[in-house]
């Protein structure tokens, strides 16, 4: 059991599309139009006037288990002790073979740098103590950020009183953003 | 099934009920911190009319991001899209980066780069020439909601012009004087501790995203929040609320006033509240009587059974029960007496001033930088607002009706038009008539940010700095928990721009009114935060961006027998003297609206959090979630009218048509059509919103409300076809 | 040349009588008195708020303290200071006129719609 490990707990249920986090990160992580770390998911059914729909944030999983670093050839993708998984760009030859491993499709490849990107938790943020921007800005506050191991934090105690799932846990990279049903 | 929880369940254990997730906030160092060329420098969004605090982050000189600023209690750490895309405004290449004067034809394009004092001595020049011939009254001074805008309205008035129009009439007038003509004042929503909400075409979790967007998705989520949505349109909130009706376009009322005849009928009214703080109960009664669920099922397509069982549950939840008023513009032309029926509605089961209920605003006394003002005009004004609209705000017009005035030159030409933080093209409906408004000007004049279709068809643009470049005046954001805001400069300005203070103080020189205006934003400000109860305030407001008076909200200051409320009465008055004094319905009567004829639909308009309005068009950030705005059309009537979803159709009103295309879907009724506002935009320096989608100005017909004024948008039918 | 001291009393008497005729006909009017909103509220301010804010020697007064048919009869009244002295001791009565107005506007009864901003 690590020290410490990131995660996300997500509410769904209160997630409007307002596009605040996918902003909020563009700014912070200067990603430019055309690509994105982050996105909202996104599902209409039902006939008039019988119909739902729901919005469903997402971005890297920060696996336990990640297996984007499993195939970097040159050891660029990484993961910090405390779950946090990077990429060191000096030492990414742009390969993709990390963006065809990733089942969420969370890594894209930056034709104007020559390296792959995805999102890092903001970990310049966290490294100061502070929250990932999508977290802080999120006007419904669907977002919960912190250590999943320790037993006293928020992430434990929703997780032990709501109901949640995971995407895609069969392929076993133990993702590790928790949705709250 | 909960209809939320319809995504599949793989994993987790068995819920024992909700808690509330809070959200831990960042701890984050105030005021200037020097880290590496890093600075934080908190103050206001401009970006609607919410005023969230943000802290910006500069590096290296350069805006890098807004975040939120967690010590304003009411917009609590949050930053929608378009507030944290807001800085993009300072650094849009095409915005306007200095003086202005038209060199071809008007709406040519060809423009003449001038100094300051060029514009401002021609400005005056024409300004001065208008007075001469037709009086001062011969200029309208049209502007929009900001924290400057009194410089520009002032400068108005000392002109010696009556014609001083505002937003409001294309906004919420007819809330403001529904609600003003009940109680005396506009109150608040408590939406944050609200048990039962009805929100009728109100759309707070998509339009735009609030203060009150967050209090409702967190008391519906985590507090167990009814929510009941009333919406032609299957919108995001109406995706949230507990039950959603399609409720028939127009018959609000008849809903409003089902649910008063049940609470009545049954004796589910605050009794002892009536009794104490109301006038006119024994009148609603008798004038409720008709208006059974059963009747307004008839015109509301709403089951009576629902009608009947909403009105128990919202009786019930009382005091804690609120029918939101809404924020946006008029729909149809009886919509002030739709408003009175909320008001009457939140009035009789007694949530007045009680925390989940409605909450007149407290105040923060500001002091203020005094001068003598001016002589009245001595001309009436344009609109006839004391003939036409003698209830309404007097000083914020009648913009529509305006219009119509000035178009017809009666009963006084009117042929300067001074602009300010508007794009009146886009904002008024009937696009076509602003165009001959514009036509028939002498000279027009505007102060932007950016080439907007309006300052398109300008004189003279005064280029005014981004609210990151600029000193503010500080204001008091009102509210259940009121706070001061201030709003400082995060970077010197950018290009050859100036705060719109200075731009009027320019041009009141060369009108020699500069006596109305001889301070710099500094001493207003001083004065203003003198009267706050801290040491150094300016000091504090600087380094903190917001002031929050301890205490947290409160409840109940009115709810005492020596409240005077400010009517007529003195009390909350159910039944109004003072409407029927003015030939208006005393109580809502219901009036059936005209059905879209065979062959055509009903145009509904609305917003997307992250495209609304003029600031956020060329916004590239905001810009890229939607390039265009699309027609929804529901499935049945895209196939009557032969069309499939992606094809390019036009859509014509009496008054207009507009090309764009259509997107089919099951989310809206089929009597109905939809777009988005604020596209279609005609400025070629908007050079991503150029051209892109249709306007819903062009298309919507002129129609306002009889007893506001406020501009009626959903009165217009359209035809569409494939083109 | 030095007036004559029963002069004086016959001018002073006589502009307090204009004066009075004055205001009581901008009172008996069913509209607003004539005056200027604007300029009444800072002469209001200026003069009159010294002494009427919370915990000044007069007691706090604005606008909503009475209804406009109390201020028409005070300003008819022409009294200040629990009767004390006349107003026009406080105030010249152009600006009285305007004073008057900016309160009767602003009354406790007054049609005063809210608005968005200013």
């Amino acid at each position: 059991m690590p020290d410490k490990r990131y995660a996300l707990v997500i509410d769904s249920r209160k997630c409007l599309d307002c596009k605040a986090c996918v902003v909020a990160c563009r700014a912070e992580n200067h990603v430019p139009l055309g690509y994105s770390r982050n996105w909202i998911n996104e599902e209409h059914r039902g006939t008039w006037p019988k119909l739902l729909a729901a919005f469903e944030p997402e971005q890297c999983h920060h696996c336990t288990n990640p297996s984007c670093v499993r195939v970097c050839p040159t050891g660029a993708s990484f993961q910090r002790d405390d779950g946090i998984v990077l990429i060191n760009e000096a030492d990414c030859i742009g390969c993709r073979y990390c963006v065809v491993a990733c089942p969420y499709n969370a890594r894209f490849f930056r034709e104007d740098k020559g390296v792959v990107e995805k999102c890092t938790f903001c970990v310049q943020r966290v490294d100061r103590g502070e929250m990932p921007a999508c977290v802080e800005t999120c006007p419904s506050k669907a977002r919960v950020f912190g250590d999943i191991t320790d037993p006293d934090g928020k992430l434990q105690q929703l997780l032990a009183t709501r109901e949640y799932r995971l995407k895609k846990p069969e392929t076993g990279n133990g993702p590790q953003i928790y949705y709250l049903i | 099934m909960d209809r939320r929880r319809f995504l599949k369940t793989t994993s987790g254990t068995a819920g024992a009920g909700a808690i509330a997730s809070s959200l831990s906030c960042s701890l984050r160092k105030r005021g200037t911190v020097s880290r590496g060329g890093r600075r934080e420098v908190p103050t206001t969004c401009e970006l609607c009319p919410n005023k969230c605090s943000v802290v910006a982050v500069v590096e290296d000189g350069v805006i890098r991001k807004l975040n939120p600023n967690p010590e304003n209690p009411k917009s609590r750490g949050m930053l929608c899209a378009r507030g944290n895309a807001g800085f993009l405004q300072a650094y849009d290449p095409n915005r306007l980066k200095r003086p202005l004067i038209r060199a071809g034809a008007r709406g040519e394009g060809k423009w003449r780069e001038v100094s300051w004092d060029e514009a401002f001595d021609y400005t005056a020049q024409k300004l001065t020439a208008i007075k001469e011939k037709y009086g001062p009254q011969g200029v309208l001074w049209s502007s929009t909601e900001a924290f400057a805008e009194i410089f520009f309205k002032n400068l108005g008035l000392a002109f010696g012009s009556p014609n001083i129009v505002r937003h409001p009439t294309l906004c919420l007038s007819s809330v403001n004087l529904a609600y003003s003509t009940t109680f005396g004042t506009v109150p608040s929503f408590d939406l944050l501790n609200a048990n039962y909400v009805i929100m009728a075409g109100a759309n707070r979790f998509e339009a735009l995203i609030t203060p009150d967007t967050m209090d409702l998705i967190d008391s519906t989520m985590n507090r167990k929040t009814r929510l009941i949505c009333l919406d032609p349109r299957f919108t995001v909130t109406a995706s949230k609320a507990d039950q959603w009706f399609p409720i028939k376009p127009g018959t609000d009322m008849a809903f409003i006033l089902a649910m008063l005849h049940v609470v009545i009928a049954e004796g589910r009214h605050d009794k002892e509240f009536v009794v104490n703080y109301c006038t006119g109960f024994e009148q609603l009664t008798e004038h409720v009587k008709p208006y059974t669920p059963e009747w307004a099922e008839k015109e509301t397509e709403i089951p009576a059974r629902d009608i009947g069982r909403i009105a128990r549950e919202f009786s019930d939840a009382a005091p804690r029960a609120v029918f939101y008023a809404g924020r946006r513009s008029s729909w149809y032309q009886n919509d002030f007496q739709m408003r009175r029926a909320q008001a009457i509605l939140n009035a009789i089961v007694g949530n007045w001033d009680r925390q989940g209920g409605m909450v007149p605003n407290a105040k923060i006394a500001l002091g203020e930088y005094m001068f003598l003002p001016w002589d009245d005009p001595k001309a009436p004004r344009v609109d006839e607002m004391d003939k036409n609209f003698p209830l309404a705000a007097q000083g914020d017009g009648a913009y529509l009706k305006l219009r119509e005035n000035v178009l017809a030159g009666s009963p006084y030409p009117v042929k300067g038009w001074m602009i300010a933080k508007q794009d009146p093209l886009n904002a008024l409906p009937e696009q076509a008539k602003t165009l001959r408004m514009i036509e028939q000007m002498d000279f027009i004049a505007a102060i932007d940010i950016q080439m907007s279709d309006s300052a398109w068809y300008a004189d003279v643009l005064f280029p005014e700095s981004t609210y990151l470049e600029r000193w503010d005046p500080i204001e008091v954001m009102s509210g259940i928990w009121p706070v001061v805001v201030l709003r400082q400069p995060v970077i010197k300005p950018l290009h050859d721009t100036k705060p719109c203070l200075e731009i009027v103080q320019g041009l009141a020189k060369r009108l020699g009114l500069q006596q109305y205006f001889d301070f710099t934003i500094e001493q207003w400000n001083e004065a203003a935060a003198k009267e706050l109860p801290i040491e150094m305030p300016l000091e504090y407001l600087k380094k903190h961006g917001v002031f929050t008076p301890p205490g947290g909200p409160k409840y109940g200051a009115t709810l005492n027998p020596e409240h005077r409320f400010v009517t007529k009465s003195g009390k909350i008055e159910l039944y109004s003297e003072r409407l029927q004094e003015n030939g208006h319905d005393p109580l809502p009567v219901y009036h059936s609206r005209p059905e879209p004829p065979y062959g055509k639909f009903r145009l509904v308009i609305g917003r997307k959090a992250f495209y609304t309005h003029a600031n956020s068009t060329s916004n590239p950030w905001l810009f890229d979630f939607a390039p265009e705005n699309r027609l929804w059309i529901n499935p049945a009537s895209a196939r009557s009218a032969g069309v499939a979803d992606g094809d390019q159709v036009e859509v014509a009103s009496s008054v207009g048509a507009v090309q764009l295309r259509a997107k089919v879907t099951q989310e809206i009724r089929p009597d109905c059509v939809f777009m988005l506002h604020g596209f279609g935009k005609r400025s070629p320096w908007l050079k991503r919103a150029y051209n892109r989608g249709g306007s819903d100005a062009a298309l919507l017909e002129t129609a306002w409300d009889k007893v506001s004024g406020n501009a009626a948008m959903h009165e217009t039918f359209v035809k569409v076809r494939k083109v | 040349m030095r007036m004559n001291r029963k002069l004086q009393l016959v001018i002073s008497s006589l502009t307090a009588i204009v004066f009075a005729v004055l205001l009581s006909m901008a009172a008996m009017g069913a509209s607003s008195p004539k005056g200027n909103d604007g300029k009444g509220r800072y002469y209001f301010r200026q003069t009159c708020k010294e002494c009427h804010t919370k915990g000044a020697k007069g007691g706090e007064i604005t606008p909503l303290t009475k209804t406009q048919a109390q201020w028409r009869s005070y300003f008819l009244k022409g009294k200040h200071g629990g009767g004390s002295e006349t107003l026009i001791k406080v105030m010249a009565d152009t600006q009285l006129l305007d004073v008057q107005t900016y309160l009767i506007n602003h009354a406790a009864d007054s049609l005063q719609p809210e608005t968005c901003g200013k």
